[in-house]
């Protein structure tokens, strides 16, 4: 093992956030230490408010950290510009969202593409990656269906396709089973369960499903925007993954 | 999209209706010739009239091969066209063309009956002069066709024909294509023997087109070899004592400046080679300070529309960045950048301009073609020639660019706007 790979993918230290509402600071991260190994799958649960959201959005680079540490895939976030936190975005993280985030206008198929558009891939290369993305979570004969001619677990299993195109190291996923039924829960479930045993990708799910924490290696809960329990500190021994 | 296409369309048609009425108005004063074009007259200058457009010209002075070049060495002269002239007898043809309701012979003539439903018309031989002049380049004579076509090039045995022959024939404008492909013969006086007896050399040429020019004073139009064959007939006239043959074919001459704020300069350059000029300088002057006010209103009236739809397209597109906050989210946090967001709506603005334009150009161009159609309409019922229905490709090249463009530049405020979308949209949304 290299000592890249001995790093933790996700290492927090001290981040704290702050929201301006209505004229008064409401903060909503507090001083959060948190250390996830590379290829663990954590789940994020904790109640409305807790800042569950915010600390993916930090995690993920949607929003700048506004102190302490928070370094992801080996990336410092603290001070990236709004390119390099784009840069970031595509290459190291993929994003997972209970709405989907799919694009009406375009097929799956573009949909998917539209991450390796961005990442600057060859129009021919690109068509060859989605096409294959969209085998790998069982949608090959769906490409040029678009979104509102698949159901819900189809749409997610698209995103996730998309979440995927560009091999992040990360997935960052909110509440991904949150409006499907319980069979394509269970589906959606068993595909990023696949992510981590197949491709070593670490794994950080916000959740209220049960049956989706229950497949996480360890639970981080947040209450009033601070990380509580004993997992949130240690994360989890790669030993244990194997 | 439509108020992009709506307006371009207003544009297009107002730009091009302006231009041709502008074309059509200059071309009237210039009779079909070039604005910077100067008519060099067989006479000395007339002494202090050396500004006027038009003055009287002095006394009657050859024109020489010798002084036209030199005219062509002038600074800023670009052509220098001679114009020949001879007199003639014309006899118009005995027989009319096959399938025409003419009948050009005498009564008496048998063949004058051709389908019992035309009066016949007895026309007796004229006097006129044929005019000689390099038609190839034709955008520089003040030459416009009314009916068939012009001679070919160095031909000696076709020749276009004038409304003055038309009348001569009893004949109106409207008549004009009836003439066409029917034969003249065309005599050159001499004097061939001491005493003055005079000869005639014939030509028979084929009437081809008929036209208005005001290139040279004659009824026949035809490339110069034929006027010069007919000139040496008559010059030779001087060797048996007629003194009053003319010593040079050349009885004016078109001289070409670069552009009309040369005209002056040139004119007087000519005035000092010893030749009278005249050309409706200041008269083109006036007429286009007037007619660049009327384009410049009709321009502006097509270019506030396009601002107004321009605007319109902003509207639409701030409205669908309200609209699409969690989209513009979503595809930063798969990596886009703001400059990949504001791109993605200009382009899009961009590409509302592009398409209106289009259809508003087609939808213009079709505007100018049933106005043009009506004018013409109108212009020939009255006699007169038609406006040429042409469009310059800078028009809807213009137009289809200044919507793209316009629409861009409004699209600017909401692509801005897209671009600073906060990337946790895609999650708060």
């Amino acid at each position: 093992m290299t000592a890249a790979e001995q790093e933790p993918t996700i290492l927090v230290e001290g981040l704290s956030h702050t929201y301006a509402r209505r004229g008064s600071a409401v903060e909503v991260l507090r001083d959060v230490r948190l250390r996830v190994e590379r290829g663990a799958y954590a789940s994020l649960v904790g109640p409305s408010g807790s800042g569950k959201s915010t600390l993916l959005s930090v995690l993920g680079g949607l929003e700048r950290p506004q102190s302490g540490t928070v370094v992801v895939g080996g990336t410092e976030l603290t001070g990236l510009s709004g390119d390099a936190l784009a840069r970031f975005r595509r290459s190291t993280v993929g994003f997972v969202f209970q709405h989907f985030g799919l694009l009406d206008t375009l097929t799956a198929s573009e949909n998917v593409e539209l991450a390796l558009t961005l990442g600057g891939m060859s129009r021919a290369a690109r068509r060859r990656r989605a096409d294959e993305l969209l085998g790998d979570v069982g949608l090959a004969g769906r490409a040029e269906h678009r979104p509102f001619e698949l159901s819900g677990g189809e749409r997610q299993r698209v995103a996730i396709a998309r979440a995927i195109a560009n091999e992040p190291e990360v997935i960052l996923a909110d509440e991904p089973t949150g409006n499907l039924d319980v069979d394509s829960a269970a589906a959606v479930a068993a595909l990023l369960e696949s992510l981590r045993d197949e491709r070593g990708t670490t794994l950080v799910v916000v959740t209220h499903n049960p049956a989706l924490a229950a497949l996480a290696d360890f639970h981080l809960r947040l209450v009033d925007g601070q990380l509580v329990g004993a997992t949130a500190l240690e994360g989890v021994d790669r030993d244990r993954l194997a | 999209m439509v108020s992009v296409a709506l307006a371009a369309s207003l544009l297009t048609a107002l730009v091009a209706v302006a231009t041709t009425a502008r074309t059509r108005v200059l071309d009237q004063i210039t009779h079909g010739g070039p604005l910077s074009s100067i008519s060099v007259s067989a006479a000395a200058p007339s002494p202090g009239q050396g500004g006027l457009d038009n003055p009287t010209p002095g006394h009657a002075k050859a024109l020489t091969g010798a002084a036209l070049a030199q005219m062509g060495r002038i600074a800023h002269v670009t052509a220098v066209i001679p114009v020949l002239q001879d007199r003639v007898i014309v006899v118009p043809p005995a027989a009319p063309p096959s399938g025409s309701r003419l009948c050009l012979a005498p009564p008496d003539n048998e063949s004058c009956h051709p389908s019992g439903t035309a009066s016949p018309v007895a026309v007796p031989a004229f006097d006129d002069s044929i005019v000689g002049i390099n038609l190839s380049d034709r955008s520089s004579i003040p030459v416009s066709l009314l009916a068939g076509t012009y001679p070919s090039p160095r031909s000696t045995t076709e020749l276009d024909v004038t409304l003055s022959y038309l009348s001569h024939l009893g004949l109106g404008q409207q008549q004009a294509s009836e003439i066409v492909g029917t034969d003249v013969e065309i005599g050159a006086f001499s004097v061939v023997a001491r005493g003055f007896r005079i000869g005639l050399r014939w030509t028979t040429a084929e009437i081809v087109g008929v036209v208005t020019q005001q290139a040279g004073s004659g009824g026949l139009l035809t490339y110069p070899g034929l006027v010069r064959a007919d000139f040496a007939w008559t010059a030779a006239g001087r060797a048996f004592g007629d003194s009053d043959a003319p010593k040079s074919p050349y009885v004016a001459a078109l001289v070409q400046a670069d552009q009309l704020s040369h005209v002056q300069g040139v004119r007087n350059a000519i005035a000092a080679i010893g030749y009278s000029s005249s050309a409706p300088q200041d008269v083109i002057v006036s007429v286009e300070k007037y007619l660049h006010v009327i384009e410049i209103i009709l321009t502006a009236i097509g270019a506030v529309a396009l601002v107004i739809a321009a605007l319109g397209i902003a509207n639409a597109l701030l409205a669908s960045v309200r609209e699409r906050r969690r989209e513009i989210g979503v595809m930063k946090a798969i990596g886009a950048r703001d400059f990949d967001v504001m791109r993605t709506f200009l382009i899009e603005a961009g590409f509302l301009g592009l398409v209106g334009g289009l259809l508003g150009v087609a939808l213009g161009i079709g505007v100018f073609l049933g106005i043009g159609s009506i004018a013409n309409g109108y212009l020939i019922a009255q006699g007169l020639p038609g406006v040429p229905i042409t469009l310059a490709w800078q028009i809807p090249v213009g137009a289809v660019l200044g919507a793209t463009v316009i629409s861009v530049l409004a699209g600017a405020v909401p692509a801005g706007r897209a671009a600073r979308v906060a990337a946790r949209q895609a999650v708060e949304a």
